[in-house]
């Protein structure tokens, strides 16, 4: 059976099915464009499945996974890419297949289906399949099979499907990506059709029939009947009219539909919100306490800078902020305020934290406990975690960024410069920057301009464990791009003798330049600041050469010093 | 956290406020040492009025190209070290004008020294990273109005240290004075202060290359204007060529000339490269503006602080020819018309945020032009009090100009205000230049008529062309609502 939603003309359908010799019709398709906002951070989906004939719930099989695909991918966050998207969609859907054939006693060999889809989000195609079904793109007259078919044959006549959905747990789909243009066309067919049709045949009825493609996927599927075709026939072409996305204006537009604030004072109000004073001001935000004088409750108002009033860039990331903040939840994320009420002005909500940043903090503790400090990098650590859940890097984690509420609750507190990667995918004529952080907390692989990950997250997080131990920042003050390569590891142990050599083997694993070379997981160094770790202890007993070079060579110098002056006494007895 | 300004604060951003404003004090006393001191140094030398004319023009000369060279440094070395680095380079440059013996020396020195007024440029930087926007015009305002001091300490203080340390050679002690000052301050101001406040986010600077114009018309506008900036330079070459001084030999004044023609030819090309999508597609709404508004205020700052470059460096000069003064007296007379800026800058920005931007320009303008014209109708018979009350008035309109300018500069596009602002004070360098050349060929009176009419005909351009920047888009009602009011 096959499924429509459209909700604008950017893209044009042609659909057609028939049960053709066959009892039941085992195949699915559809298409779903969004509204907004969905359509922009989601895409278009449009898929062809195939239910395995060899399967009594081979209808319900294409079926589910057809109406998966174009329901919960949309359910999925918006922060997450394409491809992880689906990827995790679909794995649910292998699974669900997989036990459903494993329960149902009755049927012989459980549900199983093919899959071929295509995910267009902005001007990207995202292609993901599995099985025999197939995708053709057709540009002007060029015409090429994107997908391959999982199928070997065993004699001239004999074939089987290699891979399907639900015939394993283990799950295995092919993935490609590449830009799409405006006339682009994508024909979706099953194995009933493909195998009865060639492919020159199919592009000329596809380039004949260019206004009517609901006739053009009829003539194909018909044609393949026709031809002999014994199975269940199914092909919808699908035409894109004009790129989903808002065109430059529209962005712009966007980003200055809301004016910036004026500077506010204490006493003033605002969509609700009354003034109590500002708490912070810089050259790019200022942040005011407030009150919402519906509900008596503390909050906190950041509003931008006039400075930016013009600079989409600024204003891009400061929508972005609030986003985030809707989207993450965790105890130790500043959460943002739902605002019920209509906004006049462009400025966020969140929660007040009354506390301290984790700055002043350490000015109050001079030297502080490891269990104080395992307490609050635990608790950063989960933080982090809840963002990197969601496929967003922090990239500005500093101490001035967080918070220690009175009861000892750490949370971060800003999110002005978090890389989205879901919303990287989306086009936009506004340009993103590519560095971003904070002198001495920044990870090196954004000075050098290399893709950032959430191990450069876990960079800046160790910094931050290695100056709450020892008062002072593991590369020193000020590395730039030039000095990067001669970075060296000062062993926090310099400082502060007495923490043991397993905690400064942790730190030095984090503070790696290589981002490769660093713990891959949060939980990995999280763990290894309680816990001795063997591995890492092995090289602990590296002779002093390598651990303190000058120290060596300085000890050296001086030794030779104290023995040529002592033969100069002994030979010249002065 | 202060929402105001507490001028006597010493902490945070209010202290970088502090220390970076003398910075640009002692940065213009280097500048304009010589003023003051020039009646003692033209009987030294025995210079001619020719070549008196001809320093004071090459002082401000390599500032003009140095304000460029000054920001894209800045940019890759913040301005921390760019401010030190001037003023220690500058304490060189000044022992080496101290130590001058012949005419030639003298200009070298003063010519190299004309790069430490672009000392400017990196405060307004520094500044710019340290204050919220709402504190930022305030700490301006300060910085600039209290640097430009600097020029009056020197007319105040360097007569009469070079009378005390007495002799032939007391005006080298006095310049020495400022050489060694200049030296301990850079050392101590790259000990005193960082590039950014602790802990904030690092950016990486935008490319600033040639400015963004939105309409092909703005277009032709901004190389017609960006023309007079290297128009200077050559008129400075032609001053010092066979034509002008004969200083520089036909094949070299041509050569200048050929490199001159070369960088504003390149400079077109950096226009064209940043501005080609002008001609093919339309400008989004929220990248409008419109460049008439800078090009106003590029010709009213040349007017406001070339007259001032040009009053600091011929007054002292101007009272001992006139009226007999001693070095001294006429130093302290002038050092009177700099001291305006404590007010009078500041003043004109705040009166533009109360009175409207276009109507203070007209007011100022207005002032301007006529309090000049005044001028010009001193003669050697009239009493001193009077004729220095005059260019107090002068004074007053003048620098109220600058920061009436200088307060509508954010308003055009927030987004390229450091490219307007660089514009205009490169603008405020070629009045320099300009009026100084003038002087050099005529009598102080027309002097003064010829920048009371270049008044004039910017007054007569802010009337007729200047938009007043859009307003607010939000007002305060009594009880406190901040409300959202239609812009039509």
């Amino acid at each position: 059976m096959g499924y429509v939603a459209m909700s604008a003309g950017i893209i044009s359908i042609g659909q057609y099915s028939s049960r053709g010799a066959k009892e039941e019709n085992q195949d699915s398709y559809g298409v779903l464009v969004p509204s907004e906002p969905a359509l922009s951070y989601k895409g278009i989906v449009a898929v062809v499945a195939d239910g395995v004939s060899g399967c009594d719930g081979g209808k319900i099989a294409s079926e589910s996974c057809v109406k998966s695909l174009m329901s919960d991918y949309y359910c999925t966050a918006d922060s997450w890419t394409v491809k992880t998207s689906i990827s995790k969609v679909l794995l649910a859907t292998n699974r669900w297949l997989h036990g459903q054939g494993l329960s149902n006693r009755d049927m012989q060999r459980g549900l199983a289906t093919t899959m071929s889809a295509l995910v267009i989000k902005s001007a990207t195609a995202h292609m993901f399949h599995i099985g025999d079904t197939r995708i053709y793109h057709l540009r002007g007259d060029q015409f090429e099979c994107l997908t391959q078919d999982h199928r070997v044959w065993v004699s001239a006549d004999k074939n089987y499907l290699t891979r399907a959905l639900g015939i394993d747990l283990k799950l295995d789909i092919d993935y490609m990506n590449f830009l799409v243009e405006p006339g682009d066309q994508f024909i979706f067919t099953t194995d009933g059709v493909h195998e009865f049709v060639s492919d020159a045949v199919m592009r000329d009825l596809v380039l004949r029939s260019a206004d009517d493609l609901d006739a053009a996927a009829r003539n194909i599927a018909e044609l393949a009947l026709r031809n002999g075709s014994q199975d269940n026939v199914s092909c919808q072409i699908l035409r894109i009219n004009q790129l989903p996305g808002a065109d430059e204006q529209e962005v712009y537009r966007r980003l200055t539909e809301l004016p910036i604030p004026p500077p506010l004072s204490p006493g003033m109000k605002m969509d609700g919100y009354r003034v109590i004073r500002e708490i912070h001001a810089s050259k790019r935000t200022q942040v005011y306490l407030a009150v919402d004088e519906a509900s008596g409750e503390q909050v906190v108002l950041k509003t931008p800078s006039v400075n930016y009033e013009d600079d989409p860039l600024y204003l891009d990331l400061f929508l972005h902020e609030e986003w985030i903040g809707k989207r993450v939840k965790s105890q130790h994320l500043l959460s943002v305020v739902n605002q019920t009420r209509p906004k006049q002005f462009l400025y966020s909500v969140s929660e007040y934290v009354e506390g301290q940043t984790l700055r002043s903090w350490m000015h109050d503790h001079a030297v502080v406990e490891l269990s104080d400090m395992r307490d609050i990098a635990g608790q950063i650590a989960r933080g982090l975690h809840a963002l990197h859940k969601m496929e967003m890097v922090h990239q500005d984690l500093k101490p001035e960024n967080i918070m220690i509420d009175r009861q000892g609750t750490v949370k971060i507190i800003d999110f002005g410069s978090v890389k989205i990667a879901g919303i990287e995918e989306v086009a936009t004529p506004v340009k993103r920057l590519t560095l971003l952080g904070t002198q001495n907390y920044t990870a090196p692989e954004y000075l050098l301009g290399c893709p950032c990950s959430a191990r450069s997250d876990i960079f800046s997080l160790a910094v931050i464990v290695y100056e709450m131990v020892t008062g002072h920042l593991p590369y020193g003050d000020g590395y730039s791009e030039s000095t990067i390569n001669k970075l060296h590891y000062v062993s926090a142990r310099n400082y502060r003798p007495d923490l043991p050599a397993w905690i400064d083997k942790a730190l030095e694993k984090a503070l790696r330049t290589n981002p490769q070379r660093r713990y891959g997981e949060l939980s990995e160094f999280i763990y290894d600041l309680s816990n001795p770790n063997g591995e890492l202890m092995l090289d602990v007993s590296e002779p002093l050469l390598a651990r303190n070079p000058v120290g060596f060579w300085r000890s050296l110098a001086i030794a030779a010093i104290i023995l040529n002056i002592f033969m100069l006494v002994k030979i010249f007895g002065i | 956290m202060a929402e105001k300004i507490n001028l006597l604060s010493f902490t945070g951003n209010m202290r970088v406020l502090h220390i970076t404003w003398m910075a640009f004090f002692i940065s213009f006393a280097v500048w304009f040492n010589h003023a003051p001191l020039m009646v003692i140094i033209r009987d030294v030398f025995q210079l001619s009025s020719q070549e008196v004319s001809v320093l004071l023009i090459l002082n401000v000369a390599l500032t003009i190209p140095a304000r460029i060279v000054v920001g894209m440094l800045v940019d890759r070395y913040g301005p921390r070290l760019m401010f030190s680095g001037i003023l220690i380079a500058s304490s060189f440059l000044c022992a080496f004008f101290a130590l001058a013996e012949t005419f030639q020396q003298l200009a070298a020195a003063r010519f190299l020294l004309g790069f430490v007024g672009a000392g400017f440029v990196v405060g307004i930087r520094m500044i710019g990273e340290w204050f919220s926007a709402r504190q930022a015009g305030t700490a301006q305002g300060i910085y600039g109005g209290w640097g430009n001091f600097g020029s009056a300490a020197s007319a105040l203080a360097l007569p009469t240290l070079a009378l005390w340390l007495g002799g032939d050679n007391g005006w080298r002690y006095a310049i020495g004075v400022t050489a060694v000052i200049s030296l301990l301050y850079g050392i101590y101001y790259y000990i005193a202060v960082t590039d950014t406040p602790k802990g904030s986010t690092y950016f990486k600077s935008k490319k600033m290359g040639a400015m963004e114009v939105t309409s092909k018309g703005d277009f032709v506008l901004y190389m017609v204007m960006s023309a007079p900036i290297y128009g200077a330079l050559a008129l400075l070459t032609w001053k010092l060529s066979p034509a002008g001084m004969a200083w520089f030999s036909a094949p070299l004044s041509n050569a200048i000339y050929a490199v001159i023609v070369a960088v504003y030819g390149y400079q077109i090309f950096h226009i064209y490269q940043v501005n080609k999508d002008v001609f093919s597609k339309p400008v989004p709404d929220m990248f409008r503006y419109r460049f008439k508004q800078v090009a106003i205020l590029d010709l009213a700052y040349m007017v406001t602080f070339g007259s001032e470059l040009a009053l600091v460096s011929m007054l002292p000069l101007f009272y001992v020819d006139t009226f007999g003064l001693s070095a001294v007296a006429a130093g302290i007379v002038a050092g009177a018309y700099p001291v305006m800026n404590l007010v009078a800058r500041p003043g004109g920005g705040i009166m533009s945020d109360r009175v409207g931007r276009k109507r203070t320009l007209v007011i100022l303008f207005a002032g301007i032009a006529g309090s000049f014209m005044i001028l010009a109708q001193v003669e050697s018979g009239w009493a001193v009090p009077l004729v220095v009350a005059n260019t107090l008035l002068c004074g007053l309109f003048a620098k109220g100009g600058s920061g009436a300018v200088f307060a509508m500069v954010p308003l055009i596009q927030r987004r390229m205000t450091g490219q307007i602002a660089g514009m205009a004070g490169a603008y405020g360098n070629v009045g320099g230049l300009l009026f100084l050349t003038v002087l050099s060929f005529v009598s102080a009176p027309v002097f003064f008529l010829v920048i009371g009419g270049a008044g004039a005909v910017v007054l007569m351009l802010v009337i007729l062309f200047l938009d007043e920047p859009r307003g607010q888009t939000a007002e305060v009602l009594e009880d406190g609502t901040v409300q959202l009011i239609d812009v039509a």
